[in-house]
C-alpha cells in the first residue's frame, strides 16, 4: 500500500491530477471504489456483534487484528440496504478519522487506476448521516 | 513507534495507557448473542421456572422487579426454561435480570463504543472475548429503567 491516493503536493508536470489508484467493489449491483491508500485489508466477513440502538447502516462490531472496529452496511448508506451477506461478501478495513472502520461489499472488484466508469466514494463524510 | 539510524541502533516508544480498565465480567446467554455484566455488580444467579415468571421475583424476602435483557436490548431470544435469574446491584434497589443461561466469567479490557453507535444506556462499552468475539457490556444502571431504556428498535 503507498500513498498514490493522497499525494496532495506531489511534483506534478502537467496540472492533471495523479491518477488514484483504487480499491473497487460491487454493493447492490453497482461499481464504488476508495482510494487504496485508505484501506487497510479486505477480508472475510467475521462474527459481526449487534449494538442496540445503533443506526441501521451501522452493522455493528467486529474484531480487526486484534482491535474492534464498528461495520458499516454499505448499502444501507446507499440506500440500497441492508446487504445480505452472501457468500463473496467482504469487509473493507479502511481507515476513517484515525480509526479503522469495516465497509460491508458484496464482492470486490479490482485494484484499479482508471476512474472512470467508477463511483468514488468520500469516506470522511460517508459517516454523516446518511 | 520505532525510530533507527544505521549504526546507532533503534528506538523503541512504547505509548501506554494510563489506565488499562479490565473488568471481571459474567457472561449471559440471550438467544444466540451473549452479554456481559460486570462481575462487581452481581449478586446472585439462580434459576426460576418459567411459569413463576411474572414482571417481579422473590429474592431473600423482598420483591425484585424481573427485566429480560433479550427486551432490554432488542435481541430475538427463544423462550426457555427455566429462565436463569442474575440480581445485580443497582443505584437503589437490586434488579433481577433474565437471561437465558451463564455462559462462564471473563477478564475483558472494556472499551467505550465508537461514536458511529448511538451510546445506548444500557451498554458501558463492548470488548473482545478470548475466542475473538465482541460482547458487549451492560450497565446495570441503564436497563430496566422507564420502559425499554436499551432497546427501543425491534428491528
Amino acid at each position: 500500500m503507498t500513498d498514490l491516493g493522497q499525494q496532495p503536493d506531489a511534483p506534478e508536470e502537467n496540472a492533471a491530477p495523479p491518477p488514484v489508484g483504487l480499491v473497487t467493489f460491487f454493493v447492490a449491483g453497482v461499481e464504488y471504489g476508495v482510494p487504496v491508500a485508505r484501506v487497510h485489508e479486505v477480508v472475510r466477513v467475521e462474527t459481526i456483534t449487534r449494538v442496540p440502538l445503533a443506526p441501521p447502516h451501522v452493522r455493528g462490531l467486529t474484531t480487526h487484528r486484534g482491535r474492534m472496529i464498528p461495520v458499516i452496511d454499505l448499502a444501507a448508506v446507499l440506500g440500497q440496504g441492508p446487504a445480505i451477506i452472501g457468500p463473496h461478501a467482504r469487509m473493507v478495513a479502511v481507515e476513517i478519522a484515525t480509526r479503522i472502520v469495516g465497509l460491508l461489499v458484496d464482492r470486490t472488484a479490482a485494484v484499479s487506476w482508471h476512474g472512470h466508469e467508477i463511483r468514488v466514494l468520500d469516506l470522511d463524510r460517508l459517516l454523516e448521516a446518511p | 513507534v520505532v525510530t533507527s539510524e544505521h549504526g546507532q541502533g533503534a528506538r523503541f516508544r512504547l505509548r501506554v495507557p494510563a489506565v488499562i480498565a479490565v473488568q471481571r465480567a459474567l457472561l449471559v446467554a440471550c438467544g444466540v448473542e451473549l452479554y456481559a455484566l460486570p462481575f462487581t455488580a452481581v449478586i446472585e444467579a439462580f434459576r426460576l421456572p418459567r411459569s413463576v415468571r411474572t414482571g417481579r421475583v422473590a429474592w431473600r424476602g423482598a420483591e425484585l422487579p424481573l427485566v429480560s435483557l433479550a427486551d432490554e436490548v432488542g435481541a430475538a431470544a427463544e423462550p426457555v426454561d427455566p429462565i436463569t435469574c442474575v440480581v445485580v446491584e443497582r443505584g437503589d434497589q437490586p434488579l433481577a435480570v433474565e437471561v437465558d443461561g451463564l455462559a462462564g466469567q471473563q477478564d475483558l479490557l472494556v472499551k467505550p463504543l465508537d461514536e458511529v453507535f448511538r451510546r445506548p444506556r444500557g451498554v458501558s462499552g463492548a470488548a473482545v472475548l478470548a475466542d475473538g468475539r465482541v460482547v458487549l457490556v451492560i450497565d446495570p444502571n441503564g436497563i430496566g429503567r422507564d420502559g425499554r431504556a436499551v432497546a427501543g428498535q425491534a428491528a
